[in-house]
Protein backbone atom coordinates (compact mmCIF):
# COMPACT_ATOMS: atom_id res chain seq x y z
CA UNK A 1 0.00 0.00 0.00
CA UNK A 2 1.18 3.54 -1.05
CA UNK A 3 1.85 6.09 1.40
CA UNK A 4 -0.66 8.40 0.00
CA UNK A 5 -3.48 4.71 0.23
CA UNK A 6 -2.06 4.45 3.37
CA UNK A 7 -2.98 8.55 5.07
CA UNK A 8 -6.44 8.07 2.97
CA UNK A 9 -7.35 4.82 4.66
CA UNK A 10 -6.42 5.99 8.41
CA UNK A 11 -8.54 9.21 7.29
CA UNK A 12 -11.76 7.15 6.29
CA UNK A 13 -11.39 4.80 9.29
CA UNK A 14 -11.00 7.43 11.94
CA UNK A 15 -13.79 9.53 9.72
CA UNK A 16 -15.96 6.30 10.07
CA UNK A 17 -15.46 5.50 13.49
CA UNK A 18 -16.33 8.97 14.09
CA UNK A 19 -19.55 9.28 12.26
CA UNK A 20 -20.48 6.03 13.25
CA UNK A 21 -24.25 5.13 12.60
CA UNK A 22 -25.03 8.89 11.49
CA UNK A 23 -25.91 10.76 8.71
CA UNK A 24 -24.21 13.97 8.82
CA UNK A 25 -24.12 15.52 5.62
CA UNK A 26 -27.60 14.19 4.49
CA UNK A 27 -30.63 16.38 5.35
CA UNK A 28 -34.01 14.61 5.59
CA UNK A 29 -36.24 15.96 2.73
CA UNK A 30 -39.48 13.79 3.30
CA UNK A 31 -40.71 10.68 4.55
CA UNK A 32 -43.39 9.13 2.51
CA UNK A 33 -45.70 6.48 3.94
CA UNK A 34 -46.36 3.13 2.22
CA UNK A 35 -49.66 2.51 0.53
CA UNK A 36 -51.62 -0.05 2.57
CA UNK A 37 -50.50 -3.47 1.63
CA UNK A 38 -47.40 -2.29 -0.96
CA UNK A 39 -43.96 -2.32 -0.44
CA UNK A 40 -41.49 0.26 -1.98
CA UNK A 41 -38.67 -1.40 -3.93
CA UNK A 42 -36.90 1.38 -5.92
CA UNK A 43 -37.29 4.89 -7.00
CA UNK A 44 -35.72 7.93 -8.99
CA UNK A 45 -36.00 11.37 -7.90
CA UNK A 46 -37.14 14.37 -10.74
CA UNK A 47 -34.73 16.68 -11.87
CA UNK A 48 -36.77 19.42 -10.62
CA UNK A 49 -36.89 17.91 -7.06
CA UNK A 50 -40.15 18.18 -7.26
CA UNK A 51 -41.33 14.54 -7.36
CA UNK A 52 -40.17 10.82 -6.90
CA UNK A 53 -41.33 7.54 -8.44
CA UNK A 54 -41.52 4.69 -6.69
CA UNK A 55 -41.06 1.55 -8.37
CA UNK A 56 -43.52 -1.03 -5.97
CA UNK A 57 -44.28 -4.63 -5.23
CA UNK A 58 -47.50 -4.34 -6.78
CA UNK A 59 -45.41 -3.61 -10.06
CA UNK A 60 -47.11 0.09 -10.04
CA UNK A 61 -44.88 2.90 -10.38
CA UNK A 62 -46.44 5.53 -7.87
CA UNK A 63 -45.29 9.38 -8.39
CA UNK A 64 -45.31 11.34 -4.83
CA UNK A 65 -45.05 15.49 -4.86
CA UNK A 66 -41.87 16.78 -2.99
CA UNK A 67 -41.44 17.57 0.00
CA UNK A 68 -45.05 17.41 0.58
CA UNK A 69 -45.15 13.21 -0.04
CA UNK A 70 -48.56 13.72 -1.36
CA UNK A 71 -49.78 10.98 -3.99
CA UNK A 72 -50.05 12.12 -7.24
CA UNK A 73 -50.40 8.78 -9.74
CA UNK A 74 -49.94 5.54 -10.15
CA UNK A 75 -48.33 4.09 -13.34
CA UNK A 76 -48.79 0.62 -14.81
CA UNK A 77 -46.07 -0.86 -17.56
CA UNK A 78 -48.35 -3.14 -18.93
CA UNK A 79 -48.31 -6.02 -16.08
CA UNK A 80 -44.69 -6.60 -16.55
CA UNK A 81 -41.94 -5.40 -13.39
CA UNK A 82 -40.23 -1.99 -13.67
CA UNK A 83 -36.41 -3.13 -13.52
CA UNK A 84 -34.65 0.42 -13.84
CA UNK A 85 -36.56 4.27 -13.59
CA UNK A 86 -34.74 7.36 -15.01
CA UNK A 87 -35.39 11.09 -15.86
CA UNK A 88 -33.80 12.44 -18.43
CA UNK A 89 -31.78 15.98 -17.22
CA UNK A 90 -33.56 18.31 -19.54
CA UNK A 91 -36.59 17.23 -20.84
CA UNK A 92 -40.73 16.61 -18.84
CA UNK A 93 -39.83 12.58 -19.45
CA UNK A 94 -39.29 9.44 -17.18
CA UNK A 95 -37.94 6.30 -18.81
CA UNK A 96 -38.94 2.63 -17.11
CA UNK A 97 -37.55 -0.62 -18.36
CA UNK A 98 -39.12 -3.83 -17.66
CA UNK A 99 -38.59 -7.67 -16.98
CA UNK A 100 -40.20 -8.46 -20.44
CA UNK A 101 -37.79 -5.88 -22.59
CA UNK A 102 -39.84 -3.41 -23.00
CA UNK A 103 -39.14 0.23 -22.13
CA UNK A 104 -41.90 2.78 -21.07
CA UNK A 105 -41.50 6.52 -21.67
CA UNK A 106 -43.96 8.88 -19.30
CA UNK A 107 -44.60 12.63 -19.56
CA UNK A 108 -43.65 13.93 -15.85
CA UNK A 109 -46.14 16.32 -15.93
CA UNK A 110 -49.54 14.24 -16.13
CA UNK A 111 -48.17 10.51 -16.24
CA UNK A 112 -49.69 9.86 -19.92
CA UNK A 113 -47.37 7.13 -21.73
CA UNK A 114 -45.32 8.81 -24.82
CA UNK A 115 -44.03 5.69 -25.59
CA UNK A 116 -43.87 2.10 -25.58
CA UNK A 117 -40.84 0.23 -27.40
CA UNK A 118 -40.05 -3.42 -27.54
CA UNK A 119 -36.00 -3.38 -27.06
CA UNK A 120 -35.40 -7.01 -27.55
CA UNK A 121 -37.60 -9.01 -25.44
CA UNK A 122 -34.57 -9.59 -22.60
CA UNK A 123 -35.39 -8.87 -19.45
CA UNK A 124 -33.57 -5.14 -18.54
CA UNK A 125 -31.08 -4.83 -16.07
CA UNK A 126 -29.88 -1.16 -16.64
CA UNK A 127 -31.35 1.91 -18.01
CA UNK A 128 -29.77 5.38 -18.81
CA UNK A 129 -31.74 8.21 -20.86
CA UNK A 130 -29.98 11.17 -22.95
CA UNK A 131 -30.59 14.77 -21.43
CA UNK A 132 -33.07 15.40 -24.18
CA UNK A 133 -34.76 12.35 -23.90
CA UNK A 134 -34.07 11.50 -27.53
CA UNK A 135 -32.02 8.43 -26.79
CA UNK A 136 -31.62 5.42 -24.15
CA UNK A 137 -29.49 2.56 -23.37
CA UNK A 138 -29.98 -0.47 -21.76
CA UNK A 139 -28.66 -3.46 -20.67
CA UNK A 140 -30.10 -7.05 -21.37
CA UNK A 141 -29.77 -9.20 -18.82
CA UNK A 142 -26.70 -11.31 -19.66
CA UNK A 143 -25.77 -9.77 -22.29
CA UNK A 144 -23.62 -6.28 -23.14
CA UNK A 145 -25.66 -2.49 -23.57
CA UNK A 146 -27.19 -1.14 -26.42
CA UNK A 147 -28.13 2.27 -27.49
CA UNK A 148 -31.42 3.25 -28.63
CA UNK A 149 -32.94 6.24 -30.01
CA UNK A 150 -36.56 6.65 -28.94
CA UNK A 151 -38.52 8.77 -31.93
CA UNK A 152 -38.64 6.72 -34.19
CA UNK A 153 -38.10 3.96 -32.07
CA UNK A 154 -34.36 1.52 -33.43
CA UNK A 155 -31.59 0.73 -32.21
CA UNK A 156 -28.23 2.44 -32.99
CA UNK A 157 -25.70 -0.10 -31.93
CA UNK A 158 -25.18 -3.11 -29.64
CA UNK A 159 -22.07 -2.42 -27.76
CA UNK A 160 -19.30 -4.89 -27.28
CA UNK A 161 -17.57 -6.58 -24.57
CA UNK A 162 -15.15 -9.18 -24.56
CA UNK A 163 -17.23 -10.99 -22.99
CA UNK A 164 -20.18 -11.01 -20.40
CA UNK A 165 -22.50 -8.25 -19.86
CA UNK A 166 -22.16 -4.51 -19.01
CA UNK A 167 -22.81 -3.42 -14.98
CA UNK A 168 -23.51 0.19 -15.40
CA UNK A 169 -23.97 3.08 -18.38
CA UNK A 170 -24.35 6.38 -18.44
CA UNK A 171 -24.29 9.89 -20.69
CA UNK A 172 -22.55 12.83 -20.87
CA UNK A 173 -24.05 15.99 -19.65
CA UNK A 174 -24.57 17.20 -23.02
CA UNK A 175 -25.89 13.89 -24.55
CA UNK A 176 -22.53 13.09 -27.27
CA UNK A 177 -21.42 10.52 -25.60
CA UNK A 178 -22.33 7.21 -24.08
CA UNK A 179 -19.80 5.29 -21.18
CA UNK A 180 -20.49 1.72 -20.41
CA UNK A 181 -18.73 -0.30 -17.66
CA UNK A 182 -18.68 -3.85 -18.38
CA UNK A 183 -17.78 -7.04 -16.56
CA UNK A 184 -14.82 -7.66 -19.05
CA UNK A 185 -13.69 -5.16 -16.86
CA UNK A 186 -13.21 -2.55 -19.23
CA UNK A 187 -14.67 0.82 -19.32
CA UNK A 188 -15.38 2.43 -23.01
CA UNK A 189 -16.54 5.69 -24.27
CA UNK A 190 -19.21 5.51 -27.42
CA UNK A 191 -20.10 7.91 -29.78
CA UNK A 192 -23.59 8.39 -28.71
CA UNK A 193 -24.59 9.27 -32.52
CA UNK A 194 -23.49 6.25 -33.77
CA UNK A 195 -22.44 3.86 -31.26
CA UNK A 196 -18.65 4.11 -32.89
CA UNK A 197 -16.02 3.39 -29.96
CA UNK A 198 -13.84 6.26 -29.19
CA UNK A 199 -11.52 5.15 -25.84
CA UNK A 200 -11.95 1.93 -23.73
CA UNK A 201 -9.76 1.79 -20.24
CA UNK A 202 -9.19 -2.02 -20.63
CA UNK A 203 -6.24 -2.08 -17.68
CA UNK A 204 -8.19 -2.16 -14.84
CA UNK A 205 -8.22 -5.30 -13.22
CA UNK A 206 -11.53 -5.31 -10.90
CA UNK A 207 -14.84 -4.69 -12.09
CA UNK A 208 -16.48 -1.12 -12.48
CA UNK A 209 -20.03 -1.06 -11.05
CA UNK A 210 -20.66 2.40 -11.46
CA UNK A 211 -19.52 4.79 -13.68
CA UNK A 212 -20.62 8.95 -14.63
CA UNK A 213 -18.70 11.85 -16.16
CA UNK A 214 -18.72 14.85 -14.72
CA UNK A 215 -20.52 17.89 -15.49
CA UNK A 216 -17.62 19.45 -17.80
CA UNK A 217 -17.51 15.90 -19.84
CA UNK A 218 -13.95 16.06 -19.33
CA UNK A 219 -13.30 12.89 -17.07
CA UNK A 220 -14.83 9.76 -15.79
CA UNK A 221 -15.47 8.75 -12.14
CA UNK A 222 -15.72 5.19 -11.57
CA UNK A 223 -15.92 2.64 -8.64
CA UNK A 224 -16.10 -0.59 -8.24
CA UNK A 225 -14.77 -4.01 -6.80
CA UNK A 226 -11.45 -2.46 -6.08
CA UNK A 227 -12.46 -0.23 -3.32
CA UNK A 228 -11.54 3.22 -5.38
CA UNK A 229 -12.34 6.33 -6.85
CA UNK A 230 -10.37 6.39 -9.52
CA UNK A 231 -11.07 9.36 -12.08
CA UNK A 232 -9.70 8.85 -15.47
CA UNK A 233 -9.56 11.42 -18.41
CA UNK A 234 -12.86 11.01 -20.71
CA UNK A 235 -10.78 11.03 -24.34
CA UNK A 236 -7.56 9.24 -23.64
CA UNK A 237 -9.00 6.82 -20.72
CA UNK A 238 -5.80 7.69 -18.59
CA UNK A 239 -5.72 7.74 -15.15
CA UNK A 240 -5.64 11.42 -13.75
CA UNK A 241 -6.17 10.60 -10.10
CA UNK A 242 -7.37 7.80 -7.51
CA UNK A 243 -9.16 7.78 -4.04
CA UNK A 244 -8.58 4.52 -2.35
CA UNK A 245 -11.49 3.23 -0.22
CA UNK A 246 -12.43 0.45 2.57
CA UNK A 247 -15.45 -1.34 0.37
CA UNK A 248 -16.17 -1.92 -3.16
CA UNK A 249 -18.09 0.88 -4.29
CA UNK A 250 -21.77 0.57 -5.47
CA UNK A 251 -22.45 3.90 -6.99
CA UNK A 252 -20.90 7.17 -7.00
CA UNK A 253 -22.17 10.62 -8.23
CA UNK A 254 -20.21 14.15 -8.73
CA UNK A 255 -20.75 17.00 -6.61
CA UNK A 256 -20.35 20.41 -7.22
CA UNK A 257 -16.58 21.76 -5.98
CA UNK A 258 -15.18 18.86 -7.62
CA UNK A 259 -16.87 16.71 -4.94
CA UNK A 260 -17.69 13.11 -5.29
CA UNK A 261 -20.44 10.88 -3.63
CA UNK A 262 -20.06 7.37 -3.27
CA UNK A 263 -21.80 4.09 -1.42
CA UNK A 264 -20.56 1.13 -0.83
CA UNK A 265 -21.42 -2.48 0.13
CA UNK A 266 -19.58 -5.33 2.60
CA UNK A 267 -17.03 -7.33 1.43
CA UNK A 268 -19.38 -10.03 3.74
CA UNK A 269 -22.38 -9.64 1.73
CA UNK A 270 -23.45 -7.09 -1.13
CA UNK A 271 -26.85 -6.20 0.42
CA UNK A 272 -25.22 -5.20 3.39
CA UNK A 273 -24.19 -1.41 2.89
CA UNK A 274 -20.83 -0.08 3.55
CA UNK A 275 -20.36 3.70 3.99
CA UNK A 276 -21.77 6.43 2.29
CA UNK A 277 -18.59 9.10 1.94
CA UNK A 278 -18.33 12.83 -0.07
CA UNK A 279 -15.20 12.63 -1.31
CA UNK A 280 -13.92 16.16 -0.88
CA UNK A 281 -11.64 17.87 -3.80
CA UNK A 282 -8.62 17.29 -2.39
CA UNK A 283 -9.39 13.67 -1.68
CA UNK A 284 -10.60 13.66 2.36
CA UNK A 285 -13.09 11.20 2.53
CA UNK A 286 -15.85 12.23 5.08
CA UNK A 287 -18.92 9.57 5.46
CA UNK A 288 -22.06 10.95 5.85
CA UNK A 289 -23.58 7.78 6.26
CA UNK A 290 -22.65 4.04 7.64
CA UNK A 291 -25.01 1.83 8.05
CA UNK A 292 -28.27 3.19 5.45
CA UNK A 293 -29.15 1.20 2.07
CA UNK A 294 -29.87 3.76 -0.56
CA UNK A 295 -32.42 2.32 -2.76
CA UNK A 296 -32.42 5.46 -5.30
CA UNK A 297 -32.28 8.89 -6.12
CA UNK A 298 -31.32 11.80 -8.51
CA UNK A 299 -29.59 14.65 -9.76
CA UNK A 300 -30.87 17.86 -9.82
CA UNK A 301 -30.88 20.28 -12.41
CA UNK A 302 -28.63 23.01 -9.81
CA UNK A 303 -26.36 19.95 -9.43
CA UNK A 304 -27.27 19.05 -5.81
CA UNK A 305 -27.85 15.23 -5.36
CA UNK A 306 -31.15 13.67 -3.54
CA UNK A 307 -30.90 10.10 -2.12
CA UNK A 308 -33.90 7.80 -1.04
CA UNK A 309 -33.68 5.23 1.60
CA UNK A 310 -36.24 2.70 3.73
CA UNK A 311 -37.07 2.72 6.71
CA UNK A 312 -39.71 1.32 8.96
CA UNK A 313 -41.32 0.33 5.54
CA UNK A 314 -41.45 4.19 4.41
CA UNK A 315 -39.62 6.00 1.65
CA UNK A 316 -37.29 8.61 3.23
CA UNK A 317 -35.44 11.48 0.79
CA UNK A 318 -32.34 12.78 1.51
CA UNK A 319 -30.66 15.94 -0.06
CA UNK A 320 -27.13 15.80 0.81
CA UNK A 321 -25.25 18.83 1.74
CA UNK B 1 -26.63 7.78 -6.99
CA UNK B 2 -27.89 4.61 -5.91
CA UNK B 3 -29.26 3.27 -9.39
CA UNK B 4 -32.87 3.23 -9.19
CA UNK B 5 -33.68 -0.68 -10.48
CA UNK B 6 -33.58 -3.87 -9.27
CA UNK B 7 -30.20 -5.72 -8.30
CA UNK B 8 -29.25 -8.04 -11.34
CA UNK B 9 -29.18 -10.94 -8.96
CA UNK B 10 -32.51 -10.42 -8.11
CA UNK B 11 -33.59 -9.98 -11.55
CA UNK B 12 -31.76 -12.43 -12.75
CA UNK B 13 -33.21 -15.31 -9.51
CA UNK B 14 -37.10 -14.08 -10.80
CA UNK B 15 -36.13 -15.01 -14.08
CA UNK B 16 -34.74 -17.63 -13.74
CA UNK B 17 -37.33 -18.86 -11.61
CA UNK B 18 -40.26 -17.96 -14.17
CA UNK B 19 -37.88 -19.22 -17.20
CA UNK B 20 -38.24 -15.96 -18.76
CA UNK B 21 -34.39 -16.06 -19.89
CA UNK B 22 -33.59 -18.11 -22.31
CA UNK B 23 -30.35 -19.10 -23.38
CA UNK B 24 -30.94 -19.29 -27.09
CA UNK B 25 -33.13 -17.82 -29.90
CA UNK B 26 -35.63 -19.79 -31.27
CA UNK B 27 -34.03 -22.58 -33.44
CA UNK B 28 -35.83 -22.99 -37.26
CA UNK B 29 -36.82 -26.66 -38.41
CA UNK B 30 -33.56 -26.78 -40.68
CA UNK B 31 -31.33 -25.86 -37.53
CA UNK B 32 -32.96 -27.88 -34.94
CA UNK B 33 -32.00 -30.72 -37.49
CA UNK B 34 -28.33 -29.85 -37.66
CA UNK B 35 -28.30 -29.36 -33.94
CA UNK B 36 -29.54 -32.72 -33.24
CA UNK B 37 -26.85 -34.19 -35.71
CA UNK B 38 -24.26 -31.91 -33.72
CA UNK B 39 -25.18 -33.25 -30.50
CA UNK B 40 -25.20 -36.62 -32.17
CA UNK B 41 -21.55 -36.28 -33.37
CA UNK B 42 -19.94 -34.30 -30.82
CA UNK B 43 -21.00 -32.27 -27.43
CA UNK B 44 -23.44 -29.79 -26.10
CA UNK B 45 -21.95 -26.05 -25.00
CA UNK B 46 -21.18 -26.09 -21.22
CA UNK B 47 -24.37 -23.78 -19.63
CA UNK B 48 -23.27 -20.10 -19.26
CA UNK B 49 -23.64 -19.06 -15.65
CA UNK B 50 -22.97 -16.09 -14.09
CA UNK B 51 -19.66 -14.11 -14.40
CA UNK B 52 -19.32 -12.01 -11.12
CA UNK B 53 -19.00 -9.67 -10.02
CA UNK B 54 -15.71 -10.31 -8.75
CA UNK B 55 -13.80 -11.14 -11.59
CA UNK B 56 -10.25 -10.17 -11.68
CA UNK B 57 -8.06 -9.90 -14.36
CA UNK B 58 -4.43 -11.43 -14.89
CA UNK B 59 -4.95 -14.05 -12.58
CA UNK B 60 -1.16 -15.95 -11.38
CA UNK B 61 -0.69 -19.06 -14.02
CA UNK B 62 -0.38 -21.77 -11.38
CA UNK B 63 -2.44 -25.09 -10.16
CA UNK B 64 -1.84 -24.58 -6.89
CA UNK B 65 -4.46 -22.64 -5.53
CA UNK B 66 -4.17 -23.79 -1.45
CA UNK B 67 -1.47 -21.98 0.30
CA UNK B 68 0.89 -24.54 2.85
CA UNK B 69 -1.30 -23.50 5.62
CA UNK B 70 -4.39 -23.27 4.60
CA UNK B 71 -7.19 -24.69 6.31
CA UNK B 72 -10.71 -25.93 4.98
CA UNK B 73 -11.08 -29.54 2.79
CA UNK B 74 -8.21 -29.63 0.41
CA UNK B 75 -10.05 -30.03 -3.75
CA UNK B 76 -8.68 -31.36 -6.09
CA UNK B 77 -10.55 -30.50 -9.55
CA UNK B 78 -10.06 -31.54 -12.86
CA UNK B 79 -11.30 -31.90 -16.59
CA UNK B 80 -10.76 -31.48 -20.32
CA UNK B 81 -11.31 -28.97 -22.49
CA UNK B 82 -13.35 -29.91 -25.43
CA UNK B 83 -14.73 -27.80 -28.66
CA UNK B 84 -18.34 -28.77 -29.77
CA UNK B 85 -16.96 -31.55 -31.89
CA UNK B 86 -15.23 -33.67 -29.33
CA UNK B 87 -11.67 -32.26 -30.12
CA UNK B 88 -9.29 -30.59 -26.78
CA UNK B 89 -8.62 -27.27 -27.00
CA UNK B 90 -5.41 -26.74 -26.14
CA UNK B 91 -5.36 -23.36 -26.65
CA UNK B 92 -8.02 -22.89 -24.33
CA UNK B 93 -7.02 -20.49 -21.43
CA UNK B 94 -9.27 -21.15 -17.78
CA UNK B 95 -9.49 -18.64 -15.61
CA UNK B 96 -10.49 -19.65 -12.21
CA UNK B 97 -11.45 -17.90 -9.07
CA UNK B 98 -13.22 -18.58 -5.48
CA UNK B 99 -13.80 -17.87 -1.84
CA UNK B 100 -11.48 -19.17 0.81
CA UNK B 101 -12.98 -22.02 2.67
CA UNK B 102 -15.08 -19.15 5.00
CA UNK B 103 -16.68 -17.18 2.16
CA UNK B 104 -14.49 -14.24 1.25
CA UNK B 105 -12.93 -13.58 -1.74
CA UNK B 106 -9.84 -11.75 -1.98
CA UNK B 107 -10.17 -8.54 -3.84
CA UNK B 108 -6.92 -7.04 -3.42
CA UNK B 109 -4.61 -9.67 -4.20
CA UNK B 110 -4.97 -13.09 -6.14
CA UNK B 111 -6.09 -15.81 -3.76
CA UNK B 112 -7.85 -18.29 -5.24
CA UNK B 113 -7.46 -17.38 -8.24
CA UNK B 114 -5.79 -18.78 -11.38
CA UNK B 115 -5.22 -18.91 -14.87
CA UNK B 116 -4.61 -22.56 -16.34
CA UNK B 117 -3.14 -24.01 -20.10
CA UNK B 118 -4.86 -26.89 -20.80
CA UNK B 119 -2.02 -30.08 -21.67
CA UNK B 120 -1.73 -31.21 -25.34
CA UNK B 121 -4.92 -33.77 -24.86
CA UNK B 122 -7.00 -30.54 -23.22
CA UNK B 123 -6.83 -31.53 -19.54
CA UNK B 124 -6.50 -28.75 -16.90
CA UNK B 125 -6.31 -29.76 -13.26
CA UNK B 126 -6.13 -26.84 -10.08
CA UNK B 127 -5.69 -27.58 -6.20
CA UNK B 128 -7.75 -26.10 -4.10
CA UNK B 129 -10.03 -25.86 -1.13
CA UNK B 130 -13.55 -26.36 -0.84
CA UNK B 131 -15.10 -22.84 -1.00
CA UNK B 132 -17.34 -21.36 1.46
CA UNK B 133 -21.03 -20.91 1.78
CA UNK B 134 -21.48 -16.54 2.25
CA UNK B 135 -24.81 -14.65 3.14
CA UNK B 136 -25.28 -13.58 -0.82
CA UNK B 137 -25.21 -17.12 -2.52
CA UNK B 138 -26.95 -20.41 -1.41
CA UNK B 139 -24.28 -22.86 -2.59
CA UNK B 140 -20.54 -23.04 -2.87
CA UNK B 141 -19.11 -22.58 -6.16
CA UNK B 142 -16.22 -22.21 -8.53
CA UNK B 143 -16.22 -19.95 -11.37
CA UNK B 144 -14.81 -20.65 -14.24
CA UNK B 145 -14.15 -18.18 -17.57
CA UNK B 146 -13.15 -20.60 -20.31
CA UNK B 147 -11.67 -18.32 -23.37
CA UNK B 148 -10.25 -19.66 -27.01
CA UNK B 149 -9.38 -18.26 -30.58
CA UNK B 150 -12.72 -19.00 -32.67
CA UNK B 151 -14.82 -20.30 -29.83
CA UNK B 152 -17.58 -17.82 -27.61
CA UNK B 153 -15.95 -16.98 -24.33
CA UNK B 154 -17.98 -19.61 -21.67
CA UNK B 155 -18.46 -17.71 -18.00
CA UNK B 156 -19.55 -20.57 -16.16
CA UNK B 157 -19.84 -22.04 -12.46
CA UNK B 158 -18.88 -25.17 -10.67
CA UNK B 159 -21.31 -26.85 -7.86
CA UNK B 160 -21.03 -29.15 -5.86
CA UNK B 161 -22.81 -32.43 -5.37
CA UNK B 162 -21.54 -32.63 -1.30
CA UNK B 163 -23.13 -29.28 -0.52
CA UNK B 164 -25.62 -29.50 2.42
CA UNK B 165 -27.87 -27.39 0.65
CA UNK B 166 -28.42 -30.19 -1.64
CA UNK B 167 -29.77 -32.74 1.09
CA UNK B 168 -28.12 -35.47 -0.99
CA UNK B 169 -30.51 -35.04 -3.74
CA UNK B 170 -29.07 -32.17 -5.84
CA UNK B 171 -31.43 -33.61 -8.81
CA UNK B 172 -34.54 -32.39 -6.90
CA UNK B 173 -32.94 -29.40 -4.87
CA UNK B 174 -30.49 -27.99 -7.18
CA UNK B 175 -32.73 -24.90 -7.34
CA UNK B 176 -32.65 -23.93 -3.83
CA UNK B 177 -29.56 -22.14 -5.44
CA UNK B 178 -31.72 -19.04 -8.13
CA UNK B 179 -28.62 -18.60 -9.77
CA UNK B 180 -27.91 -22.57 -10.78
CA UNK B 181 -28.76 -22.23 -14.44
CA UNK B 182 -28.23 -26.32 -15.04
CA UNK B 183 -28.41 -29.46 -12.67
CA UNK B 184 -25.41 -30.18 -15.55
CA UNK B 185 -22.92 -27.67 -13.25
CA UNK B 186 -23.59 -29.57 -9.53
CA UNK B 187 -20.90 -32.50 -10.08
CA UNK B 188 -20.50 -35.65 -8.15
CA UNK B 189 -17.45 -35.29 -5.24
CA UNK B 190 -15.43 -37.73 -4.67
CA UNK B 191 -14.13 -38.08 -0.90
CA UNK B 192 -10.58 -39.58 -1.15
CA UNK B 193 -8.01 -40.77 1.81
CA UNK B 194 -8.81 -41.58 5.26
CA UNK B 195 -10.35 -39.82 8.21
CA UNK B 196 -7.61 -38.01 9.26
CA UNK B 197 -6.34 -36.95 5.75
CA UNK B 198 -9.54 -36.37 3.44
CA UNK B 199 -9.04 -34.33 0.43
CA UNK B 200 -12.39 -33.89 -2.31
CA UNK B 201 -12.40 -34.23 -5.82
CA UNK B 202 -14.03 -33.24 -8.72
CA UNK B 203 -14.44 -33.64 -12.44
CA UNK B 204 -15.54 -30.84 -14.44
CA UNK B 205 -15.38 -30.70 -18.03
CA UNK B 206 -16.04 -28.00 -20.34
CA UNK B 207 -17.25 -27.38 -23.75
CA UNK B 208 -17.09 -24.19 -26.17
CA UNK B 209 -19.10 -23.74 -28.59
CA UNK B 210 -17.98 -22.14 -31.85
CA UNK B 211 -18.32 -18.30 -32.83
Amino acid sequence: MSGRVSIVVALLTAAMAASAGAADGLQQVATIARPEGVQFRFSAVAPDGKQVTVACSDDKLRVFALPTGALLRAIETGGSPPTSLAYAAKAPRLVVSTRDGAVFVFATGDGAQVERVDAGGQPLYGLAVSPDGSLFASIPLGRPAELWELRPARRRAVLRTDFGSSNAIAFSADGTRLVSADEDTAVRVYDARDGRLLTAASDLLLETFAVRFTADGKHLLLGGADKRVTVIDAATAKVARQMQGTHPLEWLEPLPGGRVLTGSFSEESMRKPGPTIVWGGDGAPLVVGSETSFNGGGRLRDGRVMLTSLKDAALVVWAVQ
Amino acid sequence: MPTARLSRRDLLEKCLGLGVVTSAAALLPDELAWAWAEAEAGRHATPEAALGPFYKKRAPATSMLRGAADIGLPLSVSGRVFDIRGNPLTDAVVEVWQTDHLGHYDLDGYRYRARLAPAADGTYSFESVMPGHYPDRVCQHIHYLVTALGHRPLPTQLYFASDPVFEGNPDKNFTRDGLITSRELVRPVVLLGDPKDMRAAVTFDLVLDTL
